[in-house]
Order: C-alpha cells, then sequence, then structure tokens
C-alpha cells in the first residue's frame, strides 16, 4: 500500500508529455553533462560581464574624448592628455593585451574541459553500452550530443566575439597596434573566427577522448593539440593568409622611415594596418615593403641598411632624388570580412571533418 | 523465428580469437541460458548480437534475420550489460527519463513507472547510491519499458545477493511468461541455469560446445555407473562426454542421439540433472554436443 501512495503523486509528474525530440536530447545531454556546463557556463559568463563593464567603460571614455575633440592632431588639452595617456599606455593597454589572450585561451578550456571527457567518460564508466544499445542508435545519439553541444559552443563563443570586437573597438580607434583589428588576438577573437576555434577545439577534444578512452589522458593530449593549434593559427597562418593575394602600391612617405619589419632578400615584413602612424592605404594591412632602384631592380639587404642609415629622419625627400621606389604588398581594408570568411571557415571545416571522423569512428569501433 | 542466428561467427582481438565459428540458432519465445566459464567469449558473443561490437568474420541476424546493430534490431531488443552500466551520477527519475528520451516511441512509461514503485525504489536518489540489486532492477526496468522482443542479459545475476537474484529472475521470467519476450542471459553460475533456462548454450575457450532444448539435453544424457574395469571396452559403445574413475568404479556421463539404451550388464543407468551435464562439458571442452536435439541451420 505505501508504494502505491507513494507512487502516485509521482506518477502524475512523470506522465507529462516528452517536449519535442530536440528539446528532450537537449535536456538529456544538459542533464548528463550539468556541472561540466555550468562551471563552465560561469567562467565564461564572468568573462563576458567583464568584457560588458569594460567595454562600456572604455566607449564612455571615448565618448569623452570626441566630445572634447581629443583624436585629432592638435588635441592637447588638459582634458585630453590624461584620457590619451589611459589609452595608451593604462588599464585599457593591459585590458586589450589580456583580452586577446583569454579569446585565444577559450577553445582550449572548452576542449580540455568539455570536449575531452565527452566520450572518454563514457568509455570508462562502461555506459557506451546502455547509450549505443538504445533505440536511438549509436550514430543519432552521436549527432545529437555533439551538434547540440556544438550549438551552444557556437552561440556562446559567437557573442564573447562581439563583446570582443566592440569593447577594444575605442582602443583600437586610438592606435594601439595590439587592438588592431588585422591583429592576431582580435583577427582570431572577432564574431566569426571565435566560435570556429572554439568548435575546432572541442572536436579535437571530443576525437582524443574517443581515441584515448581516458578523460585525463584526453585532456592532457587536447590541452596540447588545442595549444599548437592556437599557436600556430596566431603565428603562423595568419600572417601566410593576410599574405596571399595582397595589392601592390607606391608608397615614398612610408618607404622613407619604415618604422617596422625585419630585413629579409631586401624584403621588409611589415605585419601592420596602415592608418594613423602608418602610412599606407587606410584600414589595410601592410604585408611587405621592398625598394627597386630606378631600373628596377630590387635592392639587397646591404643596399637597403645603407639608406636606411644614413637617411632615416631626413625626410622622403632622399628616395625620389634618388630615383628609388618602395612597394608595399597590402590587403585592403575591404577585404577584412573576406579573409574571416577564410579563417572561419577553414577552421570551421576541420572541426567538422574531426567531428566526421569522431562519429565514423563510433560507428566502426567497438564499444 | 529464431531470435539470434549466428553464422560462423568469429572476432579476433589482436591475434586472440574470442569466439570463433560460432554457428547458432536460438528459437524465439525461450528463455535462454549461455554458459561457459570466464573468458569463454559470452560476452563478445552478446556484444556482437546487440551490434556493440563488428565480428571479424561471419554474420549474426536477430529476430528473424535483421542484421545486429541495424535501426530496426535496436528498436527490438534490449541489452543490460555486465556491471549495470547507467550513469550513476543521475537520479533514478532522471536516468528513466533519458532512457525515455533516447527510445522514442519505443517506450512504455507506465510500465517503468509501476515497476519501481513495486520495488520501492527512491526516485530520487543517485543510481550510484543505490544497492546492486536496486541497480540491476533500474537496468532491468528500462529495458523492460523497451517492451523487447528480446532481452539480451549479460551476466545479470553476478554482483546480487540470493534474494536480488530470486527477484531478478523472477521478474525476468514474468516478462518472458506475460509478454512473450524471447531471453537470452549469460552466466557462469551453473546452478541458477535449471530452474529459469528452457535452452541452453555453452561456450568454450570461443566455440559453442553446446546448443540445444534443456529438456532435451537432459533426456539424452545419462550417468552410467559401473566397474572402472570395463570402461576400456564400454566407453567404444557411448558418446562418453566425461568420465569419472575411482579404483573399482566408474561414472560415464554419456550421450544418446536416439532413445535411452539399455545400460550393459553390471551398470547402471542414473537420469541427469542439467547441473551436471554442463559441468561435464565444461570439464570436457573437447566434446561438443551439437547442432543439438533439432537440427540448426548451418549454411
Amino acid at each position: 500500500m505505501t508504494t502505491l501512495t507513494s507512487g502516485a503523486p509521482q506518477a502524475g509528474r512523470w506522465r507529462r508529455p516528452l517536449p519535442a525530440p530536440v528539446t528532450s536530447m537537449a535536456w538529456t545531454v544538459w542533464r548528463q553533462h550539468r556541472s561540466a556546463l555550468t562551471w563552465l557556463g560561469a567562467v565564461l559568463l564572468a568573462l563576458g560581464a567583464t568584457m560588458l563593464v569594460a567595454g562600456i567603460q572604455l566607449h564612455r571614455l571615448y565618448a569623452v574624448e570626441i566630445r572634447h575633440g581629443c583624436l585629432g592632431p592638435s588635441a592637447w588639452s588638459h582634458v585630453c592628455r590624461p584620457l590619451q595617456n589611459t589609452f595608451g599606455f593604462g588599464w585599457p593597454q593591459s585590458y586589450t593585451g589580456l583580452v586577446t589572450l583569454v579569446m585565444q585561451a577559450v577553445p582550449v578550456i572548452i576542449g580540455v574541459f568539455l570536449g575531452a571527457p565527452l566520450l572518454a567518460r563514457e568509455y570508462t564508466a562502461g555506459t557506451v553500452r546502455f547509450a549505443w544499445t538504445q533505440s536511438i542508435g549509436r550514430t543519432r545519439w552521436a549527432v545529437a550530443t555533439l551538434g547540440l553541444l556544438g550549438a551552444a559552443i557556437a552561440a556562446v563563443t559567437c557573442l564573447l566575439g562581439l563583446l570582443t570586437q566592440w569593447s577594444v573597438q575605442p582602443v583600437a580607434a586610438q592606435t594601439s597596434r595590439l587592438a588592431d583589428r588585422w591583429e592576431p588576438g582580435i583577427f582570431g577573437s572577432t564574431v566569426l573566427t571565435a566560435p570556429a576555434a572554439a568548435l575546432l577545439a572541442f572536436a579535437i577534444g571530443v576525437l582524443a577522448g574517443a581515441l584515448l578512452r581516458r578523460a585525463v589522458a584526453a585532456m592532457a593530449v587536447t590541452a596540447a593539440c588545442a595549444i599548437t593549434v592556437a599557436n600556430l593559427t596566431y603565428n603562423r597562418l595568419h600572417y601566410w593568409l593576410l599574405g596571399q593575394g595582397t595589392e601592390l602600391t607606391r608608397d615614398q612617405a612610408f618607404g622613407a622611415a619604415p618604422n617596422v619589419g625585419d630585413l629579409s632578400g631586401g624584403v621588409l615584413t611589415i605585419h601592420e594596418t596602415a592608418g594613423h602612424s602608418t602610412p599606407g592605404p587606410a584600414g589595410a594591412w601592410l604585408d611587405q615593403g621592398w625598394y627597386t632602384s630606378a631600373s628596377g631592380h630590387r635592392l639587397g639587404d646591404g643596399a637597403v641598411n645603407h639608406l636606411l642609415n644614413k637617411y632615416t629622419g631626413t625626410g622622403p625627400a632622399w628616395l625620389t632624388r634618388l630615383h628609388d621606389t618602395f612597394w608595399v604588398a597590402y590587403q585592403p581594408g575591404s577585404r577584412y570580412w573576406l579573409f574571416q570568411l577564410i579563417l572561419a571557415g577553414g577552421t570551421l571545416l576541420a572541426a567538422v571533418a574531426l567531428a566526421a571522423a569522431t562519429i565514423a569512428l563510433i560507428r566502426h569501433r567497438r564499444a | 523465428m529464431n531470435v539470434i542466428e549466428a553464422t560462423r561467427l568469429g572476432r579476433r582481438y589482436w591475434t586472440t580469437w574470442a569466439l570463433r565459428d560460432c554457428t547458432l540458432a536460438i528459437p524465439a519465445g525461450r528463455v535462454a541460458a549461455l554458459a561457459g566459464p570466464n573468458g569463454a567469449g559470452k560476452t563478445t558473443l552478446m556484444h556482437m548480437a546487440v551490434g556493440l561490437i563488428a565480428p571479424t568474420e561471419g554474420r549474426v541476424t536477430l529476430l528473424g534475420g535483421r542484421p545486429a546493430g541495424s535501426r530496426e534490431a535496436l528498436e527490438r531488443v534490449a541489452f543490460v550489460a555486465q556491471d549495470v552500466p547507467l550513469y550513476q551520477h543521475l537520479p533514478v527519475e532522471d536516468m528513466v527519463r533519458v532512457a525515455r528520451i533516447l527510445n522514442g516511441r519505443h517506450w512504455d512509461q507506465s510500465r517503468a513507472e509501476r515497476r519501481l514503485a513495486a520495488m520501492d525504489i527512491p526516485l530520487r536518489r543517485k543510481v550510484g547510491k543505490l544497492s546492486g540489486g536496486q541497480q540491476a532492477q533500474v537496468a532491468l526496468t528500462i529495458a523492460l519499458a523497451r517492451r523487447p522482443e528480446l532481452l539480451v542479459l549479460d551476466e545479470p545475476l553476478a554482483p546480487l545477493d540470493p534474494l536480488a537474484r530470486h527477484e531478478f529472475l523472477a521478474a525476468v521470467m514474468e516478462t518472458a511468461a506475460e509478454d512473450g519476450t524471447s531471453v537470452l542471459f549469460s552466466s557462469h553460475v551453473v546452478t541458477e541455469l535449471e530452474r529459469v533456462a528452457d535452452y541452453l548454450v555453452v561456450l568454450a575457450r570461443g566455440r559453442v560446445q553446446v546448443a540445444g532444448d534443456v529438456e532435451d539435453l537432459v533426456r539424452s544424457h545419462q550417468l552410467l555407473t559401473g566397474p572402472a574395469a570395463d570402461v576400456a571396452t564400454i566407453g567404444g559403445r557411448f558418446d562418453v562426454v566425461h568420465a569419472q574413475q575411482g579404483l573399482a568404479q566408474a561414472h560415464l556421463l554419456v550421450r544418446q542421439r536416439t532413445a535411452p539404451a539399455q545400460p550393459p550388464e553390471g551398470w547402471q543407468a542414473h537420469p541427469v540433472t542439467l547441473e551436471e551435464v554442463v559441468l561435464a562439458y565444461l570439464r570436457e571442452p573437447g566434446a561438443s554436443a551439437l547442432p543439438g536435439p533439432e537440427p540448426v541451420v548451418i549454411s
């Protein structure tokens, strides 16, 4: 009798009809990974809140600067100087550096703490033998689980990317190189590239978990792989990509005083945005530069060094006088979102390929 | 219809065959026991049957030719794996809800509720905090709520105490009787088999040693007791599965394909129990009783 009375109210609660399959699968995924999702969500929420607060403050300061005309060249008023100092040397600089670093870490964290244990825990606990023998079938189970978590990751990191772009915008407008939209840290943390990077790291983690079937080992391998991928993306792939299909222009003024870049084989690596302190087509990404003589030959390292040592600081007149030309290979500012799409698309493609490999592994491998 | 049909089924791990050349047909409507020592290939056979692992060679189909692991097979077969793997960190009600979602329309919610209530299982307690018997009952509840045509249980009794074993087996038998569900369960505990199983498969060293109807198996074997000196002459006339010889007396467990033969002079024939038959075969991995009283289809 006791079982009947205690069972009756529960039955009512239970017999609620199930919502649509997607919603109920979402509940399943959430319920199973609740603790990981909760603390990960809390960390990302804290990050987002910090960016929101910092962004509001930066935009407020920026508005003051605009109101007082501080962005013009003659704005050395007593109102502008402290503001310009703040933007140039104060917390906005540290904030920009920190936020780009943290945004590079977010995919690694997602891959290590959500991706790697996802399947590894199922294997170690033996629960794959439960999950894969239900009516849903293992393929649909895997697609649903990865798809729903992927969608959640994409949504959250999209928002974080948006917050990053928006919050560093006033800093970028103050000629901070770090905050510039073409710089790897910002370029890789936009509304497009941030979710792509997060999904790739997640896919790496899931695959590592499926291959190694040990959560701790998979987490370690995922950390190593995701950090390597981030490192390669920010330090190599980024510069290689932006060097593709560049436009050419002559720039006497810049050539007279190239204040950045390494010289090798007569070619200066510039890797900077044209704009405020650097000459060149406004808003463009300057890739490389080199000198040609009047006869059209490229000058070698020795000749360039000689010229720069001799004439730096004397103004652009010397180049014209020697009939030399400074060439800049650049990426027009209008191509910014094209390259965003290329990087994000390529990253996403890699993520999808890894996810497909994981699902193929699940389909064909023993439990 | 056969619930499980295996044809020259084999599975190799690296260089070791866990199961080899397994040809088997288990008819529908039976409670079939899969017996054999540890490492005989019971789990491997079951995992291939429910589609968890792919065979290295041969093939296995379920419920009248449905390929193992296919959607149509998965929907009709419920599997409770060894050590009852459930999500330990979930409360019972959430665990059951997960199972309900993973099974969609192939789910009988009221059956799950009734069973859990009858077993007095606390719904809000985490699965990992339940006793072994309760965990097994939750796993069985989930399996039964799927209203399977075939219920596959891998060593379901191993972690249970005698009372829990009794309750578990009673629940399985009840379902088999009520719904006509076919059951295949593995066990290395021989004593329990006779009470519940009406079909028996014995695996040894990765091969099928015995397969057949329990009644027929018991009827077709007998124990001959007589002077040890006669064993050599008698042995040739009977199909001796296992011989146990003392100084004066010998006990021969023999198999006869036709009606029980008259024991030779000086010998006595005794009927055997299923346990004795199984133990005899387990002691003699070389002996076999195949394909069983009713011819198994070998293709």
